[in-house]
C-alpha cells in the first residue's frame, strides 16, 4: 500500500548539503554574542526575518572550509534545527553557557526540555531561541511538534 | 496502482461492512454517500439524490499561514476546496476537517481558517485539532473557538442518520520518544481520560451500528520513523472490533494512503495547503517543495469527481494520485 505512492514522488527535494555547508561555516564566535543572553527562567525567543543580518544570522554564502567536516555540523554552542533533527544531537558545553538552536526547516518545531526546564515556544522559519545553562546536568529535550525530533544537552 | 479495497457483499448484494466505501474525489476532501448505514448506490450524479441518503466532506491539512514553496497561498487554496465543495450538485449535510487548520495556531490564521469557511454552503463543520493548532498553548485556543458541545479536552460524537460519528485528539500532550511501544514511540496519543470517554460513549449502541472515527494523525502505523501513528489507538479499536463497520478518517501526511483490518477502513485524505512525501521517500516529512506549480493542485486533490458507479463501489479515490 505505501508503494504505491513512491514511485510518483520523484520530486523530494534534499535540502541538507547547503544547510550543512551554512552551519560547517558560521561564525565560531556565536556564543559570544552577548544580544540574547538570558537567565535560566526567561529564555528568549527571537523571530527574525530573511533580511535580518544580525550577528547571529548564517554567513550567505558558503566558504571553502565548509565541506571538511559535513557529517557533523557544529558551530560551538549552537544547534542547528534541520530536516527534522537537532544538530548535533548531543552538545557538550561548561557551566554558563548560552546555547543557541536555529530553525532552518521550512517547518515550526520548537525546543521543549522533557522537565519542562526551558520550552521555546514556536520556532518558525529561520528562528532562533537561547539559553543559558548555569547548572550541571544533562538536559534532554524534543520538539513538541515533532516527537521524535529529540536531542540533549550535557553541562559538565 | 490503487490500493484495491476488499469487497465484501452479503447475499443480497447489500454490503454491509463497507457502507462508507462509496466515495469520490471532489477536488477537495473526500465525499462520502451512505444510504442509513447501507450502501446501495454510490451515485453523485446529479439528481441521484435517493431518501436516506447523505453525503459529507472530509477537509484536512490546510495549514492556514504557511507560506513557502511549494504553495505561498494556501488560504487560495483552502478556498477553491471550498468552491469546490460549494459546486457540488448534492451539498453534504455537514464537512469534517481533520485537523492542522492552522500552521502555527495564532488567532488570525484561525480567524482567516474561520472566514474561508463562512463562505461554505454547508454550514456545520466538525473539527478535530491537529498537532499545529495546539502545540503553542496546549490547545487553549483551539478551544475556545472550536470547543463547544465536546467533551474533555475537544473530543467529540454526534449521530446522523443512523450513523455514528466519533471525533478523537490525539495531538495533545505529545511526548519525546523514538522508539514504537507504548510510553515512548514519540506517535500521537489519545491518552487514558480520551479512552474511557470512548469506552462509554459506545457501549449502549447496537453492533450494527455504523461507526464513523475522525482524528489527525492516522490511527494505525504508517511510518514509525515519521510518527506517523497513534500510540493508543488499537486500544482505542478494542472498543470499536464488535461494530459491524468501522471507518477512519485521518489527515496529518498529505497524501491518500488505505488499509482495511477486518471491519475497520483506514483511509488519508489530502491536505488543502501541500503534499507531503511518500513514507521514506524524503529524509524528513516535511512539505515536498519542489513541486511544480502546475502539478500542485493535482497533489492537494483539487480534481474533478470521479463517479463511482453502482457496479464498483470501491473504485475509489485513490485512482486520482499521480
Amino acid at each position: 500500500m505505501i508503494n504505491q505512492l513512491s514511485r510518483k514522488l520523484l520530486l523530494v527535494t534534499i535540502m541538507s548539503l547547503l544547510s550543512l555547508f551554512l552551519a560547517a561555516c558560521s561564525q565560531s564566535g556565536a556564543d559570544s554574542n552577548g544580544s540574547s543572553e538570558t537567565s535560566p527562567t526567561a529564555p528568549t525567543v527571537s523571530r527574525n526575518s530573511n533580511t535580518d543580518t544580525s550577528k547571529m544570522e548564517m554567513p550567505a554564502k558558503p566558504s571553502p572550509a565548509a565541506g571538511k567536516d559535513m557529517t557533523s555540523p557544529s558551530t560551538p554552542n549552537q544547534v542547528m534545527v534541520e530536516n527534522f533533527s537537532f544538530q548535533p544531537g548531543t552538545l557538550t558545553v561548561k557551566p554558563g553557557t548560552t546555547v543557541t538552536w536555529v530553525n532552518h526547516d521550512d517547518e515550526p518545531h520548537t525546543v521543549n526540555e522533557n522537565n519542562k526546564t526551558f520550552k521555546s515556544g514556536t520556532l518558525d522559519t529561520d528562528a532562533k531561541f537561547s539559553y543559558k545553562f548555569t547548572s550541571p546536568g544533562t538536559y534532554s529535550y524534543f520538539c513538541s511538534l515533532h516527537p521524535r525530533m529529540t536531542g540533549q544537552i550535557i553541562v559538565k | 496502482m490503487s490500493d484495491e479495497v476488499k469487497n465484501e457483499k452479503e447475499s443480497n448484494g447489500v454490503e454491509r461492512r463497507s457502507f462508507l466505501k462509496c466515495m469520490a474525489w471532489a477536488g477537495t476532501g473526500l465525499v462520502w454517500a451512505m444510504n442509513a448505514g447501507v450502501l446501495t448506490s454510490c451515485s453523485l450524479l446529479p439528481g441521484a439524490k435517493q431518501k436516506g441518503v447523505f453525503s459529507f466532506v472530509q477537509i484536512s491539512d490546510s495549514h492556514i499561514g504557511f507560506n513557502k514553496e511549494p504553495n505561498q497561498d494556501v488560504t487560495k487554496t483552502f478556498q477553491e476546496a471550498i468552491n469546490r465543495i460549494n459546486a457540488l450538485e448534492e451539498q453534504p449535510a455537514f464537512l469534517i476537517h481533520t485537523g492542522d487548520i492552522t500552521q502555527l495556531s495564532t488567532p488570525d490564521q484561525f480567524d482567516t481558517a474561520t472566514q474561508v469557511l463562512k463562505s461554505a454552503k454547508a454550514s456545520q463543520v466538525y473539527y478535530v485539532p491537529g498537532e499545529h493548532d495546539v502545540f503553542s498553548d496546549d490547545g487553549k485556543i483551539y478551544l475556545e473557538r472550536y470547543g463547544k458541545g465536546t467533551q474533555g479536552q475537544g473530543w467529540r460524537s454526534f449521530d446522523y442518520q443512523g450513523v455514528h460519528f466519533i471525533g478523537l485528539i490525539n495531538v495533545l500532550n505529545l511526548k519525546q520518544g523514538t522508539g514504537t511501544g507504548l510510553g515512548g514511540s514519540g506517535f500521537g496519543q489519545l491518552g487514558s481520560d480520551q479512552l474511557q470517554w470512548l469506552e462509554k460513549d459506545v457501549k449502549g449502541l447496537s453492533s450494527s451500528t455504523p461507526i464513523v472515527v475522525f482524528a489527525h494523525i492516522p490511527l494505525w502505523t504508517i511510518y514509525p520513523e515519521w510518527g506517523w501513528g497513534t500510540e493508543d489507538s488499537a486500544q482505542a479499536l478494542s472498543y470499536l472490533k464488535r461494530f459491524g463497520s468501522i471507518t477512519v478518517l485521518n489527515g496529518h501526511i498529505h497524501q491518500i494512503l488505505q488499509k482495511v483490518e477486518g471491519n475497520v477502513t483506514f483511509h488519508t485524505a489530502r491536505s488543502t495547503a501541500f503534499p507531503q512525501p511518500a513514507p521514506g521517500t524524503a529524509p524528513a516529512p516535511g512539505p515536498m517543495k519542489d513541486v511544480p506549480a502546475d502539478k500542485l493542485r493535482s497533489l492537494l486533490g483539487l480534481r474533478e469527481i470521479t463517479y463511482v458507479s453502482n457496479d464498483s463501489p470501491l473504485a475509489i479515490v485513490d485512482s486520482a494520485l499521480g
